[in-house]
């Protein structure tokens, strides 16, 4: 009797958890936080869009497929995708009545992507006149507009957007995907969004199949890491998104996109190429298939949504200065340093405390523009303390460097001053990994060369999490994950196979676990 | 660059295969030096790693007078070829420019089995890593390595590693070098092993086992950021300044070059060097990795690099002799002269007009009494080289 009160209690606890989470699902769903966004171009003013800038589909089917695109029923190819916002053709500066044909056609087709929990924004592309855009969203039911571009003027384009949406009491956002400065010289964007991002890869710079290097030179890899983990050490809590196109991209290259973008807590705007999308609309099993699997890929980062929340786990620190003279340089330092495999942690200069340096050996401040006094006083503090600092010529430490920089005592610490204003970045990443010492990397991964991981730890500090993604084409394998610390679990996950748990071999104060094979993503979960 | 390409002749190969002895090297300045040592060399054939590498590596042990009366109660050093990094495609780089794992771990089985006491595999490693770590880096199994034989350690000699102070090792009849400052292991070890791939080398032509010592030399004292008084150990540079191009010296604490005027060009000092680590550290036993590797250079930064499979084993007691018969095995004339094929540059030099000739390392070998380079006196057991034969030169061109 005594059991079934409490199984009942149980299963009534357990309705009102599923009745909560549901809720917050649902809430979420409504917000650009969980957006999942995906291009959905088409219709007669995407079609007029391809003419303009002469992206003529050579094959007249496709083009036909195109203009038809905003039947519902390809609202049908998200079902078990986590798609959960669409970036359609809105705004080209076409004239009025082709735009308005587009709008017509695409207020049915919010309708019915409003009713499977679709959000739907949209693209307003460079030469768009700003009122004609805003005027039909509300009408159109639109959620939000995006917009395209690369001229300066983004920013005033989106404030106006802004202003006419008010005016007409619609709560639709404004969201950016050009350049990467509009986001610095606005506050109010919802979603952090850049076209600025590259095509994850292995870059092949010889013609000929050999590689051109040197005895160490490991091959050059494309990444967007970087950018996401600065956009988000700058921006907090908002989403990041990625805007780049695939070029003639194979399956793998989408699973690489979403996971470059994913690793690092952003998203990737998935962009389906006209092929694949021609082959769905024909629905084509091998396509089908295909789409089943990225959307499988999707789903899997949303399940793991949680992993968002880690915070980048890593004994370097990065102040992060926008306002620096050298915003290029310090680009270039946090993409290059990621590339060395050194785990580090953004720190925006404005967030710069004693609190923030707290777990650092080292402290890279050569990318922000001379310290203030009270800057300069916790930095010291730093390295007197016990670690180093890295720091620009501004630094002014009265020892002249005989190289590239000079390293001196500063209490229990060490400071080093770069000569050069900026330091060269190539040669800085290396020399921080020469200053820092393999062997005091809190991971240390092993045979590979065509990988980057991405090392964050869980609340508590209980669980570090290594995400590798190979940009290489082929499987990477036989790879050693060698971690401090006293870890009694590993844990891999992939996106295409159930969680498996790894053998761990002690050695001394670390712990190696060894990953069999790498397709294009795997995540290994050590716990305490 | 040479174009007037002459590799061995059919005339030289049917006197290597033993068919006819007369002609080879008569009348020619690089004439066989008569009193020279041989050794017997042993070919074995197989076609991938996937192979049964200890049954192969024990019957070549044989007949080359077996490993137990060589390693058995002893310490022994193998010097493996771990050049560089990197990869070509899908091949890793055992497959190409360093010796495979799988051969490494044969030949330790081996010589465990055979009762050596220790084992010490040895190589250099760059920026602070362990030689444990440049193996994981390349996806070998440390740990199936480890316990192979009984004992079975790692050093990486491009520092002063493990022991108190560096061995000086000295070269009877010096070429550039009288002695050099080399991590211990070089010498606390009864047997010395040279393991090396079958492949070209990009300014030298080949490398074989007598090139393979010129790893041995560490960084701390011939890198380009070595100390100018004392030996660096935070030394992470290559040794292009001080060894391929004379254009610095060792730090004062170590040997001197015996003549500060002699040729420059590293086609002239690269093989003497190496000749000199040789005569410093004697090759107690050579062995050449040609079961599948690479052409046109010793690795994958060399422009044109290309896999190849020769599915050749080439092992003896002399790695004159050894390095002899692997060139014959790769086409080549062993007793060619400086700036024949293959002791050459095999890409354009970075500076047009440099010269592009390199010393024929077997012949300097011989000159001064390591080993004999000529083919008619050296006992090739196994697979004679006509069956072994695998024509680098045209694989290389085409």
């Amino acid at each position: 009797m005594g059991d079934l009160r409490l199984r009942r209690t149980l299963f009534q606890v357990a309705g009102v958890l599923v009745l909560l989470l549901s809720t917050i699902l649902l809430a979420r769903a409504a917000g650009p936080d969980c957006w999942v966004p995906a291009r959905w171009q088409g219709g007669p003013l995407e079609m007029l869009r391809r003419a303009g800038s002469k992206q003529v589909l050579a094959d007249p089917a496709r083009a036909g497929i195109l203009r038809d695109w905003y039947n519902p029923r390809t609202l049908d190819l998200l079902e078990n995708t986590p798609v959960n916002c669409l970036l359609v053709t809105w705004s080209t500066g076409a004239k009025a009545d082709v735009e308005s044909e587009q709008h017509k056609l695409l207020a049915a087709y919010t309708r019915a992507a409003h009713q499977r929990r679709i959000a739907v924004v949209g693209l307003v592309y460079p030469g768009a006149d700003p009122a004609r855009a805003a005027a039909p969203v509300v009408e159109a039911g639109l959620d939000g507009l995006v917009i395209k571009g690369d001229s300066a003027g983004g920013p005033q384009i989106a404030r106006e957007l802004r202003r006419l949406l008010r005016e007409k009491n619609s709560s639709a956002v404004v969201i950016a995907l050009g350049v990467r400065d509009w986001l610095l010289s606005d506050a109010d964007w919802p979603v952090l969004g850049t076209s600025g991002a590259v095509m994850p890869r292995v870059r092949v710079f010889s013609e000929s199949d050999s590689v051109t290097a040197t005895p160490t030179t490991e091959p050059w890899i494309d990444s967007n890491t970087w950018l996401v983990r600065s956009l988000r050490a700058w921006g907090g809590e908002r989403p990041v998104w990625l805007g780049h196109r695939l070029g003639n991209p194979s399956e793998a290259d989408y699973a690489r996109a979403i996971a470059d973008a994913a690793v690092a807590g952003g998203r990737w705007v998935l962009a389906p190429d006209d092929a694949l999308l021609a082959s769905l609309w024909r629905g084509q099993p091998e396509a089908l298939a295909t789409w089943r699997r990225i959307g499988a890929c999707l789903n899997f980062y949303e399940q793991h949504a949680e992993w968002r929340g880690f915070t980048p786990a890593g004994s370097l620190g990065i102040i992060q200065d926008h306002a620096g003279k050298h915003a290029a340089m310090a680009d270039e330092n946090l993409n290059l340093i990621a590339r060395r495999r050194i785990p580090y942690r953004v720190i925006e200069r404005a967030d710069l405390t004693a609190a923030a340096l707290q777990g650092l050996q080292a402290v890279l401040a050569v990318s922000f523009a001379p310290p203030t006094e009270q800057e300069r006083k916790l930095l010291a503090a730093f390295a007197e303390g016990g670690g180093l600092l890295v720091a620009g010529p501004s630094w002014n430490s009265g020892t002249l460097a005989e190289g590239d920089y000079a390293v001196k005592k500063l209490g229990a610490g060490r400071i080093a001053v770069y000569k050069q204003d900026p330091p060269d970045p190539e040669a800085l990443s290396k020399d921080i990994l020469d200053l820092l010492g393999n062997e005091n990397l809190p991971v240390r991964l092993f045979n590979v060369a065509g990988m980057l991981a991405h090392v964050t730890a869980g609340p508590g500090g209980r669980r570090l999490l290594v995400q590798l993604v190979n940009y290489a084409t082929e499987p990477s394998g036989l790879i050693t994950v060698r971690a401090a610390g006293e870890y009694h679990r590993a844990r891999l996950f992939s996106t295409d196979a159930p969680p498996a748990d790894l053998k761990i071999n002690k050695s001394g104060e670390r712990i190696e676990v060894s990953v069999t094979k790498v397709a294009v993503y795997a995540a290994l979960l050590l716990e305490k | 660059m040479n174009e007037n390409w002459h590799t061995i002749t059919r005339r030289q190969l049917l006197a290597v295969s033993g068919l006819s002895l007369a002609s080879l090297g008569r009348g020619d300045p690089a004439a066989p030096a008569p009193r020279a040592p041989v050794a017997p060399v042993s070919i074995g054939k197989c076609a991938n790693y996937d192979e049964d590498l200890v049954s192969l590596l024990a019957k070549q042990f044989d007949q080359i007078g077996g490993v137990r009366r060589l390693v058995g109660g002893k310490t022994v050093a193998i010097k493996l070829n771990l050049t560089g990094g990197g990869r070509i495609g899908t091949y890793t780089a055992g497959q190409t420019h360093w010796v495979h794992p799988k051969l490494v771990g044969a030949a330790c089985h081996l010589m465990g089995r055979a009762g050596a006491k220790r084992i010490r595999l040895l190589e250099g490693a760059g920026r602070g890593d362990s030689l444990e770590d440049k193996m994981l880096n390349a996806g070998w199994d440390v740990a199936a390595l480890r316990s192979a034989a009984p004992i079975v350690e790692f050093e990486s000699t491009n520092h002063l590693g493990s022991g108190k102070r560096y061995a000086r090792l000295k070269a009877a009849k010096p070429y550039i070098y009288p002695a050099f400052d080399l991590n211990h292991s070089y010498q606390d070890t009864d047997v010395y092993v040279s393991m090396s791939k079958l492949k070209h080398h990009e300014e030298c032509g080949i490398t074989l086992t007598i090139k393979n010592s010129f790893g041995i030399t560490p960084n701390s004292i011939y890198g380009n950021d070595a100390g100018v008084d004392e030996p660096n150990e935070n030394a992470r540079r290559g040794r292009e300044a001080v060894l391929h191009a004379g254009k610095r010296q060792p730090p004062k604490s170590a040997p001197q070059e015996v003549d500060f005027t002699s040729e420059r060009h590293e086609g002239y000092r690269v093989p003497r060097i190496c000749v000199d680590l040789t005569a410093a550290r004697p090759v107690d036993l050579a062995i050449i990795d040609g079961i599948e590797s690479s052409v046109q250079g010793e690795g994958p930064w060399v422009n044109g690099f290309k896999y190849a499979n020769p599915q050749v084993l080439i092992l003896g007691r002399n790695a004159v002799c050894t390095d002899a018969v692997a060139t014959a095995v790769m086409g080549y004339d062993p007793r060619a002269k400086r700036g024949e094929p293959p002791f050459h540059r095999i890409t354009p030099p970075q500076t047009p007009g440099a010269p592009e000739w390199a010393e024929n390392p077997m012949l300097l070998a011989e000159a001064v009494g390591i080993g004999s380079a000529d083919l008619s006196r050296i006992d090739v057991r196994g697979v004679p080289i006509k069956d072994a034969l695998y024509d680098f030169e045209s694989r290389r061109r085409g």
